[in-house]
């Protein structure tokens, strides 16, 4: 008898470790969005399903109301208008002051900033230049440089004045518009991390359209492993990057493009000169802040190779890669041993650069 | 050594046998087939598996502006049309490799291939 | 001396013995590891001392042989709290209770009980990996783990079942 009694112990034994097995401590939660004119992915891993899917929740509504508040697009008289801070600040510019959230005033210092440090490589306020372009319509032309010239004149972060005490922000010109498509989705990437973060996520990984925002290590307790997008090649990759805890955000001329006569014009514009950038096919930059991976990205797309690598090494801990138009690639020093090349993307690579 | 010693040794090497067996089935079948998921607006309507079995095949799924038509044929599967103003998913052609993915923004539909993808997410 | 003494005081004595040997048998064993992706799996080899204190007294001083033997083990091998430590503690926990569980069963001999402990203690190692990796890959492993078991298990046994019956002819009473 005792030896049935033991047969049941066993079977009883089993069922545990089996069920020890399926239920392990960490489960993945994942959830997709439209938001910010792109697509949004939000993993994440946890012991508690419940408690994930509200952390996500909240991250996606944190990404939607920093993209409300940075919203140039909505027709005036619209409830997504009267919500925008920068329709309002357009609005008002050559007027007077705004005052705006706390969070636009964050965006915007940080913008300005950069702006000061790029030399206006990254511009906040080029909103009078893009309109012209009008990438998001459905039948772009290129602009005559007459009008762009014109254009010009209404364009430049310097306009800019950003009144942390009062929170209230003046674009000194009328008919200067900013225009914070290049920030604004980087930013409102950050504030999703910082949410996960805070409800005491350790394992995330944020990609809002290729702008990607990690915490800690991929499931398998390794660094998040992030493909670099091929420029010219769908689906291609160019190589890997390793990312725990950080950002790694790119700026393509793949991205929003039409060709005339054999050039390609795409959506991500000098704002110095007005037309699109030609020295670079994309630039990568990985650093831990997502918002200024985002701006940087675009400065170092716009950028000279040589000045996008030297505003790169100048910063701290802030790592870039270009894919440059003679079909180089080359990267900060500082990357080295955390990304690997294909060796057979038919890009050139020189090791070490 | 008594009978039930002998019975024991034999139980171990046939589950030794046995589980291997299995998982490098399970393996092979994993390697050799994936699963294309369709979604509008969030929400999953279908899925299809992509193996080199499955026979050339279209359908069409009501995005938010419209038709959009797809092929599936063997291991990879594409949008051959769409109702929506830049075609950026048509112009994307095929994909065939799990993590990767058609995604039209104005339908709000996409494609995704899962599967063990090489990258965990791709910068672009 | 030893037998003169109470029965208590017998079985304190005796089980410190049993974990004293168990600790050095399980110092020896960390040298030779299994293949898994976690390190610091092992044989299973110093499971004799469990075997020992199963017959002499019982599952629970054959749970705390196995608990002590791997805490002092770890910490004497300075992999106390690793994932080695938390491999051994799984593999041993299963094994013991496994072990205590077939013990009962009459139509096993000692043999049989050991493998059984060997097979069980590779599982328990395994389920520890898959906890530690949070990766259930690892099950990859399990055929070559039970394999590994085999030699293992009829080494222990065989060597039990000589010691056995030296005890008994020394007229210890056994469980």
């Amino acid at each position: 008898m005792t030896g049935w009694k033991a047969l049941l112990a066993c079977l009883l034994l089993v069922a545990v470790m089996v069920y020890a097995w399926k239920h392990p401590s960490e489960v993945e939660y994942s959830s997709q969005q439209f938001l910010m004119d792109t697509f949004v992915t939000v993993k994440v891993y946890g012991s508690d399903r419940g408690h994930l899917q509200q952390s996500v929740n909240e991250a996606f509504g944190e990404m939607r109301r920093i993209a409300e508040l940075a919203d140039h697009f909505p027709q005036a008289g619209t409830a997504a208008y009267r919500a925008s801070d920068v329709c309002a600040i357009n609005e008002k510019a050559g007027i007077r002051p705004v005052r705006v959230h706390s969070d636009t005033i964050t965006m915007l210092t940080l913008a300005r900033q950069y702006a000061e440090l790029s030399h206006g490589a990254f511009d906040p306020a080029i909103g009078a230049v893009t309109d012209l372009w009008n990438f998001s319509g459905d039948n772009p032309v290129i602009p005559v440089s007459e009008s762009i010239r014109q254009r010009l004149k209404l364009s430049g972060f310097r306009y800019l004045t950003v009144n942390r005490d009062n929170s209230t922000v003046y674009v000194r010109k009328k008919g200067v518009k900013l225009d914070l498509g290049a920030s604004a989705k980087g930013y409102a990437t950050e504030k999703a991390y910082q949410i996960l973060k805070r409800s005491g996520i350790d394992k995330a990984l944020i990609d809002a359209g290729g702008n990607i925002r990690t915490i800690g290590t991929n499931r398998e307790g390794k660094p998040w492993k992030i493909g670099i997008k091929d420029p010219r090649r769908e689906g291609g990759l160019i190589g890997t990057v390793s990312v725990e805890n950080g950002s790694a955000v790119t700026s393509g001329d793949y991205y929003r493009f039409f060709e005339r006569d054999g050039s390609r014009y795409h959506h991500i514009l000098d704002p110095r000169t007005g037309y699109p950038g030609n020295h670079t096919m994309s630039a990568t930059v990985v650093t831990q802040d997502s918002a200024l991976a985002d701006i940087l990205s675009t400065a170092c797309f716009v950028l000279p190779p040589s000045e996008a690598l030297a505003l790169a090494t100048g910063l701290k801990e802030v790592d870039l890669l270009l894919i440059t138009s003679d079909k180089k690639i080359i990267h900060t020093p500082t990357l080295t041993g955390r990304i690997e090349i294909n060796p057979n993307s038919g890009y050139r690579y020189d090791q070490g650069r | 050594m008594t009978r039930g010693d002998k019975l024991l040794v034999l139980l171990i090497m046939v589950s030794a046998i046995m589980s291997a067996y299995v998982l490098l089935c399970n393996r092979s079948n994993k390697d050799s087939s994936h699963q294309a998921v369709i979604s509008v607006e969030g929400l999953v309507v279908r899925t299809i598996t992509l193996s080199r079995e499955t026979p050339r095949q279209d359908f069409v799924i009501n995005g938010k502006v419209g038709k959009t038509d797809i092929e599936v044929q063997g291991r990879r599967i594409r949008v051959r049309d769409a109702h929506c103003n830049n075609r950026i998913c048509v112009r994307q052609g095929w994909i065939d490799k799990p993590g990767e993915s058609v995604i039209c923004m104005p339908g709000q539909v996409v494609i995704s291939i899962e599967g063990a993808a090489p990258v965990d997410a791709v910068t672009r | 001396m030893l037998s003169s003494a109470p029965a208590p005081d017998r079985r304190i004595v005796r089980l410190s013995l049993l974990i004293a040997m168990g600790v050095a048998l399980h110092v020896v064993e960390s040298m030779f590891v299994l293949p898994l992706p976690v390190p610091g799996a092992r044989l299973g080899l110093a499971n004799i001392v469990t075997v020992l204190a199963l017959y002499l007294y019982g599952v629970r001083d054959g749970l705390l042989v196995a608990v002590s033997r791997v805490f002092l083990g770890s910490l004497i091998g300075g992999v106390f709290l690793s994932p080695a430590f938390f491999l051994a503690l799984g593999g041993s926990l299963c094994s013991t209770l496994t072990m205590g569980l077939f013990m009962r069963w009459k139509w096993f001999s000692v043999v049989g009980v050991c493998l059984a402990g060997a097979a069980a203690h590779n599982c328990g190692q395994l389920l520890a990996a898959r906890v530690l990796l949070k990766n259930s890959a690892v099950i990859y492993y399990l055929p070559l783990l039970l394999v590994a078991a085999l030699p293992t298990g009829l080494f222990t046994g065989f060597a039990m079942q000589s010691l056995l019956k030296k005890l008994r002819s020394a007229g210890i009473t056994l469980k």
